[in-house]
């Protein structure tokens, strides 16, 4: 007689079962936020491009002027409050001169020091996608591989030391595949994806909370308002330059008067 | 990472400058109904823009509990409203808080704020500035010092400033003395209708300092001075006349 070996359903398969689901619904949620993220810092990005093109270097060039106005001021008065406003206007202009300019620097070269390409390795080797063992976790290797690079390029070596430890704490015991183990590996994975979703809503409100942030905010308000408020700010920025302007030629002509 | 801590200066900029712009809603609702006369009207929506942190609107309504223009007078409200329109920037709020600090004995305070307004080209706030460096007030004093806050007003055409910077050169003090530019500032002020500045004018011309002599001057700027009741004109009209009707 031959015998039937009937796989029951061990006591844990339905808890195990339902932290699968838990923990596919999580990172779908987590991929979603990590897009999201993505895709407002490059918002962001761009819109910082325009507003340094478009306003950065008006504030750039009035502050230029200011500083001229001030340094004129001190031929004609000798005074060391005089002396004191120029010092501080020429700082000013020089610090938004670089704000408005400085994205025309080169990069710094890239040069990761040894320890982090052996973190980076060490992290790669565990999470490279093409070693998933499921199309899920193909897809979860990928979003931990991508952030790997992000972090090894920024030299971001605690984002690499948790990648690692997150792995390294999910497989500790990985060697005995016993329902036991299976769901303490299920609940940490869990906890990860809570605690990555949780900081990357965190990220979220800190660049919307950011300066440029609430500038975006507020352009995308004006824009629902047919409103462009680079624009508004450019215009104002110009009459303001362009009063300075005037200034700076009163000044010149009393230094002239003075034969200075 | 350091470039960016340089830039968010640059964006806060931006955000102040365009939460300030004169396209708020509820400023453009206020100064319309402000013009119509309709105060507590008005007060309302400056409070709404205040609240939103539109500079202007916060100092015009800090103005408005001073005078208890459409809302009941309240010294606090407004000494609150002035203190953020300043902070913010606003010359004319910080040139009212260097005021409320001066009234309420507190001289650095008042020299602080009267400083930022200062540098913010404020021809008022030099000249107080001035006023106060000259006394010694919330900082040491010095005629040089005072003389160069002075001229920055007086080059904007602050008549009380180029009086004072008038008197600095005429009495030598924290300037070279110098007739000619006294004569210069003094005519600038005088012609602006200052008392003080059109009885100098006169003297100058009566003595021939800095200027040549000219009787008809004399007389002229110092009818002018006496005109406007200043005392010594006042006398010196009378001796004249006694003397020389």
């Amino acid at each position: 007689m031959p015998a039937e070996i009937i796989l029951q359903p061990g006591p844990n398969a339905a808890s195990i079962a339902e932290k699968r689901d838990r923990l596919a619904a999580l990172r779908a949620a987590l991929a979603e936020r990590e897009a999201d993220v993505a895709q407002l810092r490059s918002q962001l990005k761009a819109f910082e491009v325009r507003y340094l093109q478009r306003v950065g270097v008006l504030y750039a060039e009035l502050d230029e002027i200011a500083a001229r106005i001030t340094e004129r001021e001190v031929d004609l008065y000798h005074s060391d409050s005089a002396r004191r406003r120029a010092k501080e206007a020429r700082q000013r202009a020089q610090q938004t001169h670089e704000a408005a300019f400085g994205a025309d620097q080169e990069p710094e070269e890239f040069d990761p020091s040894p320890s982090l390409k052996t973190l980076f390795r060490e992290v790669a080797k565990r999470i490279h996608p093409d070693f998933a063992t499921d199309e899920a976790e193909r897809k979860h290797f990928t979003l931990l591989m991508t952030r790997a690079n992000q972090a090894y390029n920024c030299g971001d070596t605690d984002t690499l030391q948790r990648l690692l430890d997150d792995h390294l704490e999910v497989n500790a015991s990985a060697a005995d595949e016993g329902d036991g183990v299976t769901l303490l590996r299920l609940a940490r994975q869990i906890q990860h994806a809570v605690r990555d979703i949780a900081a990357l809503d965190r990220e979220h409100q800190a660049l919307l909370q950011s300066e440029i942030g609430q500038l975006y905010t507020g352009a995308e308000a004006a824009a629902n308002e047919d409103r462009d408020l680079l624009a508004e700010l450019a215009a104002s920025l110009r009459e303001r330059i362009a009063d300075a302007q005037y200034r700076l030629q009163f000044v010149e002509r009393q230094v002239g008067a003075l034969g200075r | 990472m350091a470039l960016h801590s340089v830039r968010s200066g640059i964006f806060a900029r931006g955000r102040r400058d365009a939460a300030n712009s004169s396209s708020n809603p509820h400023y453009q609702k206020a100064v319309a109904a402000y013009n119509a006369g309709r105060f507590p009207e008005a007060a309302a929506s400056f409070s709404q823009a205040a609240h939103q942190g539109h500079a202007e609107s916060q100092y015009i309504l800090s103005t408005m509990y001073d005078a208890g223009k459409g809302l009941p007078q309240d010294d606090a409200q407004a000494a609150r409203w002035e203190h953020l329109a300043a902070d913010q920037g606003h010359l004319y709020a910080q040139a009212n808080l260097s005021f409320r600090c001066y009234a309420a004995g507190d001289f650095a305070g008042a020299f602080e704020w009267c400083q930022r307004a200062a540098d913010g080209e404020l021809a008022w706030a030099q000249y107080n500035l001035g006023l106060m460096v000259q006394k010694g007030e919330g900082v040491a004093p010095s005629e040089a010092e005072a003389a160069h806050w002075y001229r920055l007003a007086a080059s904007q055409g602050f008549a009380d400033a180029q009086q004072r910077l008038a008197d600095l050169y005429y009495l030598g003090l924290g300037l070279p003395r110098s007739y000619t530019q006294a004569a210069l500032w003094y005519r600038r002020a005088a012609e602006q209708g200052n008392a003080r500045a059109q009885f100098q004018l006169g003297h100058l011309y009566d003595v021939g300092l800095g200027i040549e002599h000219d009787y008809t001057q004399y007389r002229y700027w110092t009818r002018k001075a006496a005109e406007q009741g200043h005392e010594e004109a006042l006398r010196e009209v009378s001796r004249r006349d006694y003397r020389d009707p």
